[in-house]
């Protein structure tokens, strides 16, 4: 974590943040550019703040559930701050701001029950059945959130769980049917997956103090990070409900404080839902309709690879949209950026089908 | 089991008896063993703490983790395997405890006044003997007693304190391990309440901002009524030292 910083650029952040200004000439409310990835995959999401990288990758299994707990499925963290974000760091050891991470976004996401662990229950079978009280026949979904840093330049926590946020929501689980004791998972293809279902979507924000904790800034960069003092982190959704805090140490904080912080943590949470609201109703549009096109699906190989999707959002505009499959790039367009004015998911569905279409005529005029 | 029990009843009254704004039972005593430099014992309804304080003294192992303005705090959290209900299979190094070590360290560093000791380390070593709810606020309370013992300057007592929301309204103080099991979010606050500030905060499950307000004012209030406690029984403890050396004939 010693990222040394120069007595020098320690007195001019300081010195630019007691004049509300930033080195990278944000203003102190602001975050940095978010921007979402999204792969192949259910469940795939390289969430961009800044040059901080974070990439969240869900998946399914069947497992058989603990004893004491029969009828609710798992959601497992498996958090990594790789040397790969940043050279402060080890591999395979519990490092401590990896055990700070994992636990804020346990708190976030786990604790204040974002999934539905009951709704992750597939069989739950009589329990009397057997002496040992070990649930053999019961069957739950464990769904397991791997997160790792990519690139560490300051704030991993927001952008982790901006991660598993959006990993979250675009997570499809494989459809089953039950007939007697026979469970059967259905491919993707065969029958559309299920989203899981969500309570609530709590987002992180972080807000560093500096020098005797009277400056301020939202989303501390790495330079502003080597310098800050102190640090409170609060799990917050749209409705306006506090799902986790976290000050540790550094500067002793007022109650009036923490009260302003969560006050702007609303405000901003309210902004990245939006933005990731916006991002995820363009990529969800843009998924081929696997329970309609099954069969066109097998016979047409591009469809049958879920393309790559990519797309960020900046400011409230979507723009750079682009499906790309294995190779070579299938659709490549710019969504126009009227299209951040005029929020209402019909008109960018439309803009969205046009441009498909349009794609699609041209990809026939080629063969 | 959540559906069916309450956390307040209809008059106001707790699972055990208690009132919403009423802390356990707490009892301490400084001074319980010879060899550290300090150290405590502390009782909070069924949760009992051993704390235990070296130093401060040179930087042991890694030399470079010394500081050159500061004494380095070096916290150790653990929990007897026989602590909870379930035996435990490692006393420390898991995941939790080691979480609760670094919080430990953060709320202690921000109380101690380190920079009168550069070049040195101060060793805290927290031992949980029985488990029932609020561990890592117990473990604040203990350390500070112990801290006092080993005679170390520190800016004011810090004091931690756990508060909950009952039925969406009512904040409630100091929760044990069944309420913890219950539900309901537990909001921690280690504070240095003369000051009333707010060194380590940490929260989990959900309650929608406007109660903020108050369950955070019912948590530094706990932190308050504990610091009196902690204050009574040093000074006991000081007068039955000063007592047994004789200090009472000496004017």
């Amino acid at each position: 974590m010693k990222n040394i910083t120069s007595n020098c650029e320690r007195s001019f952040i300081i010195e630019a943040l007691s004049r509300g200004k930033r080195i990278d000439g944000r203003e102190i409310y602001d975050h940095r550019k978010v921007n979402f990835f999204f792969g192949r995959e259910y469940g795939h999401v390289e969430a961009h703040l800044g040059d901080t990288k974070v990439l969240a990758q869900i998946s399914s299994e069947v497992v058989v559930p603990s004893s004491e707990r029969s009828t609710e499925g798992f959601l497992i963290f498996n958090i990594d701050i790789s040397p790969m974000a940043s050279p402060a760091y080890e591999t395979g050891r519990l490092t401590k701001e990896c055990i700070e991470l994992t636990r804020i976004v346990e708190r976030c996401f786990r604790e204040s029950r974002v999934v539905e662990t009951e709704g992750l229950c597939i069989v739950a079978g009589e329990k009397e059945n057997n002496l040992l009280n070990l649930c053999y026949n019961f069957k739950v979904w464990s769904i397991r959130v791997d997160v790792h840093v990519l690139d560490h330049c300051g704030n991993y926590i927001d952008c982790a769980c901006l991660a598993v946020s959006a990993a979250l929501r675009h997570f499809r689980r494989p459809d089953i049917a039950i007939s007697g004791d026979e469970v059967v998972i259905y491919d993707i293809l065969d029958r559309p997956p299920v989203p899981l279902s969500l309570h609530h979507l709590p987002l992180c924000i972080t807000c560093s103090f500096f020098d005797s904790g009277n400056l301020f800034a939202v989303d501390p960069s790495l330079e502003e990070e080597s310098v800050m003092r102190g640090r409170l982190v609060l799990g917050v959704n749209v409705l306006k409900e506090i799902c986790a805090i976290q000050h540790n140490g550094g500067v002793p904080l007022s109650k009036d404080q923490i009260n302003r912080c969560a006050e702007i943590a609303f405000v901003k949470v309210q902004e990245l839902t939006s933005l990731m609201d916006k991002g995820l109703a363009v990529i969800m549009l843009s998924v081929p309709n696997a329970a309609v096109k099954s069969t066109e699906a097998r016979s047409n190989s591009w469809v049958r690879l879920p393309p790559r999707r990519v797309f960020s959002v900046f400011d409230g505009r979507v723009f750079n949209l682009a499906l790309i499959n294995s190779s070579k790039v299938v659709e490549a367009c710019q969504v126009p950026c009227w299209l951040g004015t005029r929020t209402d998911d019909t008109s960018l569905g439309k803009a969205l089908e046009d441009i498909r279409a349009q794609s699609f005529t041209e990809k026939g005029k080629a063969s | 089991m959540s559906k069916n029990r309450e956390l307040l009843s209809k008059i106001g009254l707790r699972l055990d008896g208690r009132r919403a704004d009423e802390l356990r039972r707490i009892r301490c005593k400084l001074g319980v063993f010879t060899e550290p430099d300090g150290s405590a014992y502390l009782e909070q309804g069924l949760t009992k703490i051993l704390a235990a304080v070296y130093g401060p003294h040179q930087v042991r192992g890694n030399r470079s983790k010394a500081q050159h303005d500061a004494a380095v705090v070096n916290c150790q959290f653990s929990m007897a395997v026989f602590s909870t209900g379930e035996r435990k299979r490692r006393p420390r190094g898991d995941r939790k405890s080691t979480e609760i070590s670094i919080h430990l360290r953060q709320a202690l560093t921000a109380a101690i006044k380190t920079e009168l000791y550069p070049w040195s380390q101060i060793d805290v070593y927290v031992e949980v003997l029985h488990a029932d709810g609020g561990i890592y606020p117990a473990c604040v309370n203990a350390a500070t007693l112990a801290l006092i013992d080993a005679g170390i300057p520190l800016k004011e007592y810090v004091c931690a304190c756990t508060a909950s929301l009952a039925n969406n309204d009512v904040p409630m103080l100091d929760i044990s391990h069944q309420e913890e099991i219950i539900g309901g979010p537990t909001l921690t606050v280690a504070a240095l309440p003369m000051s009333g500030k707010i060194v380590l905060m940490e929260m989990s499950q959900r309650f929608h901002v406007d109660h903020l307000q108050k369950v955070l004012e019912k948590a530094l209030q706990g932190c308050r009524d504990i610091k009196h406690i902690l204050d009574e029984a040093v000074k006991s403890h000081i007068q039955d030292v000063g007592s047994s050396t004789g200090w009472a004939n000496t004017t």
